[in-house]
């Protein structure tokens, strides 16, 4: 046969360095940057008390720039053992959920058992941290580890976790706001101690890395390999994989999210010659520190002439996140083993789906005539029309959403035959976020009526992105989804950046992204409820198409469907449902994810089936987790975006369960 | 094949034209030739067979002919047309393709999928009308895929499956069908059994078939006429007495062949000597 894959499905790197020029020029930038770093320290201790500077100097200043050095070292060497291991060029702590998943730990335990935070910081994080990559894999095993798959999953449990941290910083107030600045990888120390940790640990983990290095070279290949060799695979990579955890989370412990380092150094590395997985263990950590210490000694001199805080880790996060856009479409991409889908099909989809009406109608009621502490049913007409005007907009705009949000999902996880596909992934929201951000910091105080037209511009840029990449791709679906996480990265590391200056935008910022429906005016639902009304009918008009596509690019175009055009107006109303649903909802939901899911379960099998039963599901969702947000914690309101959250990580996990056939 | 299809397939490509006529097609991936300067003529009415080793060009020609790829120079004619002059769904009307490995089916069952294959005649928008169900049905009875309609597709084994994309190719209505290696996965018994269909429908329908086979004498068997392909150039082209011959064989493959006459039939059979 005469397939022509072996030269498109291969990774296409470029020219390598050779290793002696790539370790001058490495070289040659880390004493650049000392010289930064001592510049940046000399004008800080300007100006301070002489006995003073000399503290500042021996107990903030080296130990930070010895932190960043120890700690771009763990990350690296972390990264390189993620990558090395799960056989995935864009493995790293943050794009595996490993970051995300021990700040949530971190965040919890200083809000629920601060003595614990004193103690054991490092093993709260690591907590966190490796039951966040845990599930990841355990999500992605469905899939035989497609590295695409795996980073999706990645980023929908940094997603959920970072949606549980900010309702935590939210929940906890100002004090907790510093935890989010925090987040954002702060490098400044106090002292000697976290260093003399870090030096420790990465001693232990060099020899392990060592120890490891012979096994990693035959894993690869591929694990069949790898066993009829003599490794056993399993225990190898539970190794490998709790030693870059533990690196990975303890440098979170200290320092909070430091973004994209390990995901470089491993990559950069790489193209610098370190080919063997030995010189690459050894390579990547060095790199990595390099890396990490000249961002610290940029961001060093950036806060003393600008005399502003600026997150370190934030800003590896817009440094790499180009790199991951450049490097998502040359990840290998495994035969998949289709997820397991259901085979469930009802008898009769239109009884079903006039049920669902029915119960989507009756939540409402029951949303609209519960009393305020959700203990009994309003009976008193006045009391009925004095809470009417507060709740009907709500109750519209987030059944509008939820529809809004179910439909995307259908669209997305149909064409791109991903079942994890969902609008949150594509990066929809977290443009509007970024657009948000933006406004605030230039008008902190904006209102409504701004803030919507920033969302909505952040989303269409969003969207736009995506294209450009997604057609510089041709579209593919696979090539569309890691589009939609290189932008959600980005616009992430964007907003956390904002999040990290602190004031009054910080945490308006933060209560949109808890998803509050609050605030919801009886224009904007009316707004919704239009966009739904518009927008519904054309997605089931393309009910066939989805059938097609779903099908694959090869079999559509012998059918006469070209996936090129019908994806891309496909793509666009979904990324127009999302931008339109967010506005009421926020960027956090997972009824998205969730809705098409359960639709599917349920039985509704063909494309139009599933559209129609997958928006009731989506809107009965969304008025139920509104109304628990509104009468659970009466009088307070919580964000509704905890609510589905806190349904979406179950559900997750109920989804990993089920074995695939 | 239904009246009204055939009115409707009637109204592109011209009459007594070449089903294929390929002049000076090439194609290559990133410097490297695939096929070179190719001059070919298919007729209708007939089944192809496109032999040849391994990375000889075979998929990337059924590519071109499928317009699942466009060459990078010359010319090719269908039904006396450029291919590219037809619309797409026009295009899906006439010719039928069936990949090396068919893609997943997202649980689909059986008759869903080949009602697939009625795409390009009702389209986005239109319903389902009597016609197609009539062509659905028929598709599903000459491939005997009418007893698991409503099974899933994953569920069933290898033969069966092939068996259900065939009859979505036969749904589709159209009289050109381009298979790549549609028997590859399949035990003797059913690649036997997916040929036969094959031949049946080009004697009993009025089909025109290209086929790329790995097995020369399957391919001997089946086709009317066979094509060698070796490093992108067309090395033997003929009827299959005229093929499977021990020097051609030799020049296609590069080993040393040997042939011998079937007991019975006196067909020839290739073996490597």
């Amino acid at each position: 046969m005469s397939r022509p894959k072996s030269d498109t499905a291969s990774p296409r790197l470029p020219v390598r360095l050779p290793g002696a020029v790539a370790a001058g020029l490495w070289l040659l930038l880390l004493l650049t940057c000392l010289a930064v770093f001592a510049l940046a320290a000399r004008h800080s201790l300007e100006g301070l008390a002489p006995g003073f500077a000399g503290n500042y100097l021996a107990y903030g200043l080296l130990p930070r720039g010895g932190f960043a050095l120890l700690g771009g070292a763990a990350l690296g060497l972390a990264g390189a053992l993620l990558q090395r291991t799960l056989r995935n060029p864009a493995a790293d702590a943050s794009t595996l959920g490993v970051g995300a998943g021990a700040q949530l730990a971190l965040g919890a335990a200083t809000l629920f058992a601060p003595t614990l935070i004193a103690e054991a910081r490092s093993v709260v994080a690591f907590i966190g941290g490796g039951s966040a990559l845990l599930l990841v894999l355990v999500l992605a095993r469905n899939r035989n580890y497609d590295p695409v798959t795996m980073i999706l999953c990645g980023l929908v449990v940094s997603l959920v976790c970072g949606a549980l941290s900010a309702t935590l910083i939210l929940a906890g107030g100002d004090y907790m706001l510093s935890l989010y600045l925090w987040g954002g990888g702060a490098l400044a120390q106090t002292g000697w101690r976290n260093d003399a940790v870090l030096i420790g640990l990465l001693v232990a983990a060099g020899l392990a890395a060592f120890l490891l290095r012979r096994p990693l070279a035959l894993l690869g290949l591929s694990d069949e390999t790898a066993k009829s060799l003599g490794v056993s695979t399993a225990a190898i990579r539970l190794a490998a994989v709790l030693v870059a955890t533990i690196l990975a989370t303890t440098v979170t412990a200290f320092a909070g999210i430091i973004g994209f380092v390990g995901l470089m150094a491993a990559n950069l590395a790489r193209l610098s010659g370190a080919r063997t997985p030995g010189t690459l263990l050894l390579a990547a950590p060095l790199v990595g520190a390099v890396l990490l210490f000249a961002t610290d000694a940029v961001v060093l001199a950036i806060e003393a002439v600008a005399g502003t805080t600026v997150a370190t880790g934030a800003v590896t996060a817009l440094v790499g996140g180009p790199l991951l856009l450049w490097l998502l479409p040359r990840l290998p991409q495994r035969a998949t083993v289709p997820m397991a889908v259901s085979f469930r099909r009802l008898a009769q989809p239109r009884a079903m789906l006039l049920w669902l009406a029915v119960l989507t109608f009756v939540a409402a009621l029951v949303s609209l005539l519960l009393m305020p502490d959700g203990a009994g049913v309003l009976t008193d007409p006045a009391a009925i029309a004095a809470l009417m005007p507060l709740r009907w907009p709500r109750l519209l705009a987030g059944a509008s959403a939820g529809a809004m949000l179910a439909v995307a999902g259908v669209v997305l996880q149909r064409f791109t035959a991903n079942p994890i596909a969902s609008p949150e992934v594509l990066g929809i929201s977290s443009g509007a976020g970024l657009g948000l951000a933006v406004l605030l910091v230039a008008v902190p105080f904006a209102g409504t009526g701004a803030m919507l037209l920033a969302t909505g511009a952040g989303s269409l840029a969003a969207l736009a992105a995506i294209l450009v990449f997604a057609r510089a791709a041709r579209l593919g679906p696979e090539r569309l989804l890691l589009g939609g996480i290189a932008v959600a990265s980005l616009a992430g590391a964007g907003v956390t950046l904002v999040m990290a200056r602190g004031g009054p935008e910080a945490s308006r910022l933060l209560d949109w992204m808890s998803g509050s429906t609050l605030r919801v005016t009886s224009s904007l639902a009316l707004a919704e409820a239009a966009l739904a009304v518009l927008l519904l009918p054309l997605a089931v008009l393309a009910h066939r198409w989805l059938a097609v596509l779903s099908l694959g690019g090869v079999t559509s175009r012998s059918l006469g469907l070209s996936p090129t055009r019908a994806g891309g107006l496909l793509v666009t109303l979904a990324a127009i449902l999302t931008a339109a649903a967010t506005l009421a909802v926020g960027p956090l939901s997972f009824v998205g994810l969730m809705a098409p899911h359960l639709a599917r379960s349920i039985g509704f099998a063909r494309p139009k089936e599933q559209l129609f039963g997958a928006a009731l599901l989506g809107a009965a969702i969304m008025i139920a987790t509104d109304t628990a947000a509104r009468s659970l914690a009466f009088p307070y309101q919580l964000p509704t975006g905890l609510f589905a959250a806190l349904v979406g990580g179950p559900y997750l996990v109920a989804m990993l369960l089920r074995k695939p056939r | 094949m239904t009246a009204t299809e055939t009115a409707e397939n009637a109204g592109s490509g011209v009459q007594g034209a070449p089903l294929f006529q390929l002049e000076g097609v090439g194609f290559e991936i990133s410097g490297r030739t695939i096929l070179d300067d190719l001059d070919l003529m298919l007729e209708p009415g007939r089944v192809h067979g496109l032999i040849g080793p391994n990375g000889s060009g075979k998929s990337t020609l059924v590519k071109l002919l499928a317009r699942q790829a466009h060459p990078r120079s010359g010319h090719i004619g269908f039904s006396g047309r450029p291919i590219d002059a037809y619309r797409e769904r026009e295009f899906a009307r006439q010719l039928a393709y069936l990949p090396q490995t068919p893609p997943p089916t997202d649980g689909m069952t059986s008759r869903e999928l080949v009602a697939l294959g009625r795409y390009p005649h009702h389209g986005p928008l239109g319903r389902l009308g009597a016609n197609d169900e009539v062509a659905i049905e028929e598709a599903m009875v000459r491939t005997g895929t009418g007893e698991f309609a409503r099974r899933p597709v994953e569920t069933l084994s290898g033969g069966e499956r092939q068996r259900v994309w065939l009859a979505m190719m036969i749904a589709q209505g159209a009289r050109c069908l381009v298979l790549d290696e549609p028997t590859s996965a399949l035990d003797v018994a059913h690649q036997a059994e997916m040929l036969e269909l094959v031949r049946r429908l080009c004697d009993d329908h009025d089909h025109s078939v290209v086929i790329v086979l790995h097995d020369i004498n399957m391919a001997a068997r089946t086709c009317d006429r066979l094509i060698a392909l070796e490093g992108g150039k067309i090395v033997a082209d003929g009827p299959p007495a005229e093929i499977v011959e021990p020097q051609m064989l030799e020049r296609i493959y590069g080993v040393r062949m040997g042939v011998f006459s079937q007991p019975g039939t006196g067909a020839p059979i290739g073996y490597v000597a």
